[in-house]
């Protein structure tokens, strides 16, 4: 019961995340979500401060935005200060995490639920003390309840506006032109991403996130021909990996984060061994 | 236990990784490729796993040769991948890092397990701690740094050529195999030293924040150098100085915090000078 339990939830993590990778990957910007995921750290540990728990949506939201605040910081150094692209993502995304590790380490010491490790692996495996039991059946832990909004609202959004990211991906000059105003998407898709590292926060933890973000649709977009092939190659990936993670992490008994990560780089590696082999679906000239 | 003396020999390898670290970030930066020793220090911690579970011992020298040989398999897989594949260079670094580093953690959590295998502080890679490191480990760390200096020093009107002009100096007739593998190699040393004071996560604040700092204030290669150093030695001393003081911090999220500090002062001390030039 358990296992399933996990699976379910690390499903509900890994779902949105290769969606939203998938997009990320595609506008060139992995190396934005990466910061997005270390810099929701300190916005959560001040809630944590603040409220003294992630139960209330105010402060889920507050975190998120704090993550958010991250893109803001990028383009501050990258504009203002005309620090290039690549040192401002790393000097905002440094400035953040270690803000956040600090605050963690003076205020919770060594043995709080938010403690040092939790930051890199997650607790998946304690998401399951919380149930929510109706008479005799489990009907779900409170990361599941937590997790499956931000799945409908993702999954909605991808699935009803699939032409305009479509159009957002191939140009930005190109969507402007059908009429749809480029920042708003690109700052809905930043806000969901950043939502999303808060809620998951505790499953998977602030560096892992990135694994889940990128794995899932660099190995779809080895096979795949089309955005909405990607896409859902992308999320098959993603259940794969978190079925055979779970079961390999119970078996091994150990933190369970990491081997679904690893699960997702087998894949890809067999991915891309395979497509390497049947060249002839593919053009291998780098773009 | 810690006297005056061990403490001040602590400030100097500290300064000594940092300085070289901040070198060594200049070159990167200028490639713009500062995320690259990001994804390398994530990338080595499997490294320093297997090589203490194969010797048994924690012994600094042989830990260094697992990181930098996980550096270098880092490395040629990204390359491999971006030949042959055609995804994107930021999705593949992002990719193989986070493949190098989860295969370390889960790695780490198993040794956790292993009562025989005491944990000998490998957790501190993650974070650093510098009063974990050993006079031995000191000697081993200055030395090296040293030696990467000398070989800078020696090089380094070609190695700033290179990563201004590569198409130029390719014309003039050097390889630049060669010298990637040379600005590769470089790196991947300084930071499996550097992660053994300021942990896997932060090692790339030593390398991106003090060239970025010194940017700010000079566009020349000399006092881009010169105003490098200054910034890596001071935060390093500071970061270290703070977190003598109080055991529960860790050390690397200090000195990165420490450093952008820095940046901030500059950039705001930078402002208000301007604007008080242009009001006359």
């Amino acid at each position: 019961m358990d296992e399933l339990l996990l699976i379910i939830t690390a499903s509900l993590v890994a779902i949105p995340a290769a969606i939203i990778g998938v997009f990320l990957q595609l506008k060139k910007s992995v190396m934005i979500g990466d910061a997005i995921s270390h810099a929701v750290l300190p916005g959560i540990v001040i809630a944590y401060l603040v409220a003294g728990t992630m139960d209330s949506n105010v402060v889920v939201f507050g975190a998120a935005i704090a993550g958010f605040s991250t893109t803001l910081l990028i383009d501050f150094f990258h504009t203002r200060l005309a620090i290039q692209k690549d040192a401002a993502i790393g000097t905002a995304s440094t400035f953040l995490f270690s803000l956040g590790v600090l605050l963690l380490a003076l205020f919770f010491g060594q043995n709080t639920e938010l403690d040092q490790e939790c930051v890199l692996y997650g607790a998946i495996e304690t998401s399951v003390i919380e149930q929510y039991v109706t008479g005799e059946y489990i009907i779900g832990t409170r990361a599941i309840f937590q997790l499956l909004p931000l799945n409908i609202v993702v999954i909605i959004l991808v699935f009803k506006g699939l032409n305009v990211w479509k159009s957002w991906l191939f140009s930005d000059s190109f969507t402007t032109m059908l009429g749809f105003n480029v920042s708003t998407w690109r700052i809905l898709l930043l806000l969901l991403l950043s939502l999303h590292a808060v809620l998951s926060f505790e499953s998977v933890g602030a560096v892992m996130l990135i694994g889940l973000l990128v794995l899932p649709g660099a190995t779809a977009l080895l096979i795949a021909k089309s955005l909405k092939s990607t896409l859902i190659l992308a999320v098959s990936v993603a259940l794969i990996a978190c079925v055979s993670g779970v079961l390999i992490g119970f078996q091994l008994n150990i933190s369970i984060a990491p081997v679904i990560i690893l699960s997702n780089s087998f894949l890809f590696l067999i991915t891309i061994i395979y497509s390497k082999k049947h060249k002839r679906h593919l053009n291998f000239t780098k773009n | 236990m810690i006297d005056d003396l061990s403490i001040l020999y602590l400030f100097i390898g500290i300064s000594f990784i940092s300085v070289t670290s901040g070198v060594i970030g200049v070159f990167n930066f200028l490639q713009k490729k500062a995320l690259v020793g990001d994804a390398v220090a994530h990338a080595v911690l499997p490294g320093i796993i297997i090589a203490y579970l194969l010797s048994g011992v924690r012994v600094s020298w042989i830990l260094l040769l697992g990181a930098v040989i996980a550096g270098f398999l880092t490395l040629s897989v990204i390359t491999l991948l971006l030949k042959h594949s055609k995804l994107k260079q930021d999705s593949v670094i992002a990719l193989v890092m986070i493949s190098f580093f989860a295969f370390g953690l889960s790695l780490l959590s198993y040794v956790q397990l292993q009562p025989t295998l005491s944990q000998a502080g490998l957790s501190d890679f993650l974070f650093g701690k510098v009063t974990s490191l050993t006079e031995n480990d000191l000697d081993l760390f200055i030395f090296i740094c040293s030696l990467l200096l000398i070989v800078i020093r020696l090089f380094f009107k070609r190695i700033i050529a290179i990563v201004f002009d590569s198409t130029f100096m390719r014309f003039k007739g050097y390889s630049m195999v060669k010298w990637t593998f040379f600005l590769n190699l470089i790196t991947i040393i300084i930071v499996a030293i550097g992660i053994q004071a300021v942990g896997v996560v932060l090692m790339s604040a030593l390398l991106i924040l003090p060239v970025t700092t010194a940017k700010q204030l000079t566009n020349k290669r000399f006092n881009l150098m010169v105003w490098t150093i200054f910034f890596s030695i001071s935060s390093a001393i500071i970061g270290t100085f703070i977190s003598l003081n109080s055991s529960q911090l860790p050390t690397g999220p200090l000195i990165s915090m420490v450093l952008c500090c820095g940046l901030f002062i500059t950039v705001s001390l930078k402002w208000f000078i301007s604007k008080t030039q242009a009001n006359g």
